[in-house]
């Protein structure tokens, strides 16, 4: 399954491990290490599956993805996912908004890829990415 | 109608009852001299036998003093007249006067006993002159015993200036102890005489009401020990209380002691300190003897300079201790600090403190580590140790702890921890068996008796009990197993040592604490990402990995040990928030629970699919818990059955509401033999600190169920552990909401 990623994350490292394990899944994926990078990004070429970190350095994550969401609808993708990784506790995990889900850190990684794969079988279904 | 006149019969006291015996009330007086009592509208109730006879006038009770022949009744019936004013509050006391009366000369003194006059007269047998001397010689004896000086050294001063004012054959200093048993400080004595020195007395040679009298009536003369004492008439049955009488006749058991010692006749005067009975000062002749009124009066006031004197000794010798204990304490202090090193500080300031405190030997001691002072032998010192440590309920955990009879609260002691009696213990770390003791030997190891047969005693009717030696081997049998009691000071100075230790511990814990977990929760930070970022690329490499599947595996590998690692890492710092009191960081908010378990369940079977999960859940259960510490509690249990649990069983995990809104339970359950009961009682404790050399438990069972407890604990539920149809089964309870305190941040 192909499809445009984008990862929002101010860790170099983290980034860069989470792209080799996705790209070996064959997917596309770029990364952004502030938010005003993730919004350039976005308006090259708007990505409808976003994985962004709650703390970055020039702004939220939570106040982030409202932002990418409106450029991609902007752009006509029909569906945007926004996951964010972060390692706060459940009950913030809970209240974050904006995001559609939140994965703890440690990640499990079983976990994260049936995040991934339910996330782009709904973003297929209503249109937003390729075969 | 005159009514009979009859005497007081009083019971003779026996050894058993003398405590008891009602030495004020005893009806008779020495026969020197004479008594009569007159109520306010002076008529005589009280007479001694002997009153015509001394006195030349005939008073008896029932006679009237206006209705009296003068003379030779005149100069009596004057004074008495003064002293009734005074009965009817109309006038002050009269001092004690001279009176002429058929040739003679007396004292009179009068006082006032309830409701009554009381006249007491005693025939001078010094002429002007020898009084004038005696009186220059106690202004001297006054002047010399008022300069500061050491006690002992006072006290001997005295007996040798008593001796020389009243020419008694041995006086001797007394001084009372904390039980009122008496050791003889100081004496003077004719050199035909034993001396008595350091003897000791236990304390029911002077019954309680001796003593309590010797406060309120500070001198006692006994003119002639073998002389009859002379009866006193009356009409009442009521007895005449002869507390403050100077005339008034002692106990026969006292008779018969002072006739054992062939003692004829006997003056005692009492050291009163604080309204306490401190001391005697106590004259024995051994030939009748009277000491004029004058001379007793002298001596009276002699021992009031005394009183004084040793008063502001005592005092000067509290504080000196007190602050040279101070100093002491504030050194030790400073060394601690400055070593970081308690247990060498405190041995470098052992002796110093012990020889403070008047102790014969002292035990620094943490743990087995153990430093000896004085005369103690390591037996000794490690029996009284183990004895402190077996967590006593009397011994408190952070107090000061102190005995004088160690032997006789635990008798195994009496032989491990001879000679020693008195125990001083400071506990200054009572988790790592860290202990100061201070000991003293039991009392009669310390005191030694001349053992020369005493050659001018003869026990009589009542035996040898009334006799120096009986005395001796009584007090004996009363200390035995005992050791001096500490005194206020003592215990002040070394309450004072253990307060301050304990705030400077307390101080660098709070350090300590505070650092380590400053470095904990920087470390656990810190840690986090970089074993985050090894787990993904070992992730990559077991995605990644080539055909033949090596590289997946050594991915799957270093997945598995940094999974461990990150799980080691937040229970480290589990841990360091815990043991500081911190407690765990608990965010609660409503969670279903089942949708939890069902979500963590999963994970569980994917990663460890080998293992039969099965479950029995509702279809949704709320509760207000922290939903990542609930999910590691659950984890931790289904960990410990998979790795416990009988393989080719399954671990059932349930939930369920409790009934009448009792909140939420969780039982995880696996097929396995029942936990050892030495396990099953330590199943949720942490770890115990080590002594001597018992290996730490390090299981990462008991860590992992510790942090589970405090987790649930911090909800204000509970979680048990039970064996029931060969299952180990452990249940966790939730209530139903979540107490205001729990969320911390």
């Amino acid at each position: 399954m192909h499809a445009e990623i984008l990862i929002v994350d101010d860790n170099h490292e983290a980034a860069e491990l989470l792209r080799d394990l996705l790209e070996l899944n064959g997917h596309g994926v770029r990364m952004a290490f502030t938010g005003a990078e993730a919004l350039a990004a976005m308006q090259a070429q708007a990505a409808p599956l976003l994985l962004v970190d709650q703390h970055l350095p020039d702004m939220l994550g939570a106040d982030l993805v409202p932002q990418l969401k409106r450029i991609a609808r902007d752009r006509g993708l029909s569906a945007c996912i926004a996951i964010g990784i972060t390692g706060v506790g459940a009950a913030e995990r809970a209240s974050l908004e904006g995001f559609d889900h939140v994965l703890p850190k440690p990640m499990n990684f079983d976990t994260f890829d049936a995040l991934i794969e339910s996330s782009l079988a709904t973003l297929r279904d209503a249109g937003a990415t390729g075969a | 109608m005159t009514m009979p006149l009859h005497t007081q019969e009083s019971p003779a006291p026996t050894l058993d009852n003398c405590d008891r015996e009602p030495i004020h009330i005893p009806g008779r007086i020495q026969s020197h001299g004479a008594l009569v009592a007159f109520d306010m509208d002076g008529k005589v109730r009280y007479a001694s036998e002997n009153v015509e006879e001394l006195l030349g006038c005939p008073l008896w009770p029932g006679s009237d003093l206006s209705a009296l022949p003068q003379p030779p009744c005149t100069a009596i019936a004057d004074k008495v007249r003064e002293g009734l004013q005074a009965l009817r509050g109309e006038a002050e006391l009269p001092m004690p006067a001279e009176m002429e009366t058929k040739g003679r000369v007396f004292d009179v003194v009068l006082h006032i006993s309830g409701k009554l006059l009381v006249a007491e007269f005693e025939p001078r047998r010094h002429s002007p002159a020898e009084l004038a001397v005696f009186a220059v010689q106690a202004h001297r004896a006054m002047e010399k015993l008022r300069r500061p000086r050491a006690i002992d050294e006072l006290l001997q001063l005295a007996t040798q200036e008593l001796q020389a004012l009243t020419g008694f054959d041995r006086i001797m200093a007394y001084r009372f102890r904390h039980d009122s048993s008496g050791d003889v400080v100081a004496e003077t004595c004719v050199p035909e005489l034993d001396p008595y020195r350091g003897r000791r007395y236990p304390a029911s040679d002077i019954p309680a009401q001796a003593r309590r009298l010797y406060v309120a009536n500070t001198l006692r003369l006994i003119a002639d020990v073998g002389a009859p004492t002379v009866a006193l008439l009356q009409q009442t049955a009521e007895p005449l209380d002869m507390s403050a009488s100077v005339l008034r006749s002692v106990s026969p058991i006292h008779i018969e002691y002072l006739s054992n010692m062939g003692v004829a006749a006997s003056m005692s005067v009492s050291i009163v300190i604080n309204g306490r009975l401190w001391g005697l000062l106590a004259c024995h002749h051994m030939q009748p003897r009277q000491v004029p009124y004058s001379v007793r009066m002298a001596c009276d006031v002699i021992a009031q300079v005394l009183s004084s004197n040793i008063q502001n000794s005592l005092l000067a010798a509290n504080n000196g201790r007190t602050q040279s204990a101070a100093t002491l304490r504030a050194q030790l202090i400073q060394d601690i600090v400055h070593s970081d090193d308690e247990f060498a500080a405190l041995c470098r300031c052992a002796p110093e403190l012990a020889a403070n405190l008047h102790a014969e030997a002292a035990v620094v001691a943490v743990g087995a580590k153990l430093q000896r002072f004085g005369d103690v032998s390591e037996r000794a010192a490690k029996a009284i140790l183990d004895w402190l440590a077996s967590a006593r309920d009397d011994i408190p955990a952070d107090r000061l702890y102190q005995t004088h009879a160690m032997p006789l609260l635990e008798p195994t002691l009496a032989t491990d921890a001879a000679p020693w009696c008195g125990l001083l213990a400071l506990p200054f770390d009572r988790e790592r068996g860290g202990w100061v003791l201070f000991l003293r030997r039991e009392q009669i190891e310390t005191i030694h008796w001349g053992g020369r047969p005493e050659k001018e005693v003869r026990p009589g009717p009542l035996g040898p009990r009334l006799t120096p030696r009986g005395s001796f081997d009584l007090w004996k049998e009363t200390v035995r197993s005992t050791a001096e009691a500490w005194d206020a000071v003592e215990l002040d100075i070394a309450g004072q040592v253990l307060d301050e230790m304990q705030r400077a511990q307390h101080a660098r814990h709070t350090e300590l604490n505070r650092t380590r977990n400053q470095l904990m929760a920087v470390l656990g930070h810190d840690l986090r990402d970089p074993l985050h970022s090894i787990s993904m690329a070992a992730r990559v490499l077991e995605k990644g990995g080539d055909a033949d599947g090596r590289t997946g595996r050594l991915g799957q590998r270093i997945q598995s040990s940094s999974s461990r690692m990150q799980r080691l890492v937040s229970q480290v710092m589990d841990m360091s928030r815990l043991q500081s009191g911190l407690g765990i960081d608990l965010q609660l908010a409503a969670t279903d629970v089942a949708a939890l378990l069902a979500d963590l369940i999963d994970e569980a079977r994917t990663a460890h699919p080998e293992t039969d999960l099965q479950t029995e859940l509702p279809p949704s259960l709320e509760a207000e818990v922290d939903a990542d510490r609930i999910a590691q509690v659950v984890v931790n249990l289904i960990s410990n059955a998979r790795h416990h649990g009988l393989p080719g069983h399954p671990v059932r995990i349930a939930a369920a509401a409790l009934p009448d809104g009792g909140g939420v339970a969780i039982v995880v359950r696996n097929v396995a033999a029942p936990i050892p009961d030495a396990v099953a009682k330590n199943l949720f404790s942490p770890f115990k600190a080590s002594s001597s050399g018992n290996a730490r438990n390090r299981s990462g069972m008991g860590l992992g169920l510790y942090i589970a407890h405090e987790i649930v604990r911090g909800h204000g539920g509970d979680i048990r552990y039970a064996h029931e149809d060969d299952h180990v089964v452990f249940s966790v309870r939730l209530p139903p909401a979540a107490s205001g305190t729990i969320t911390r941040s």
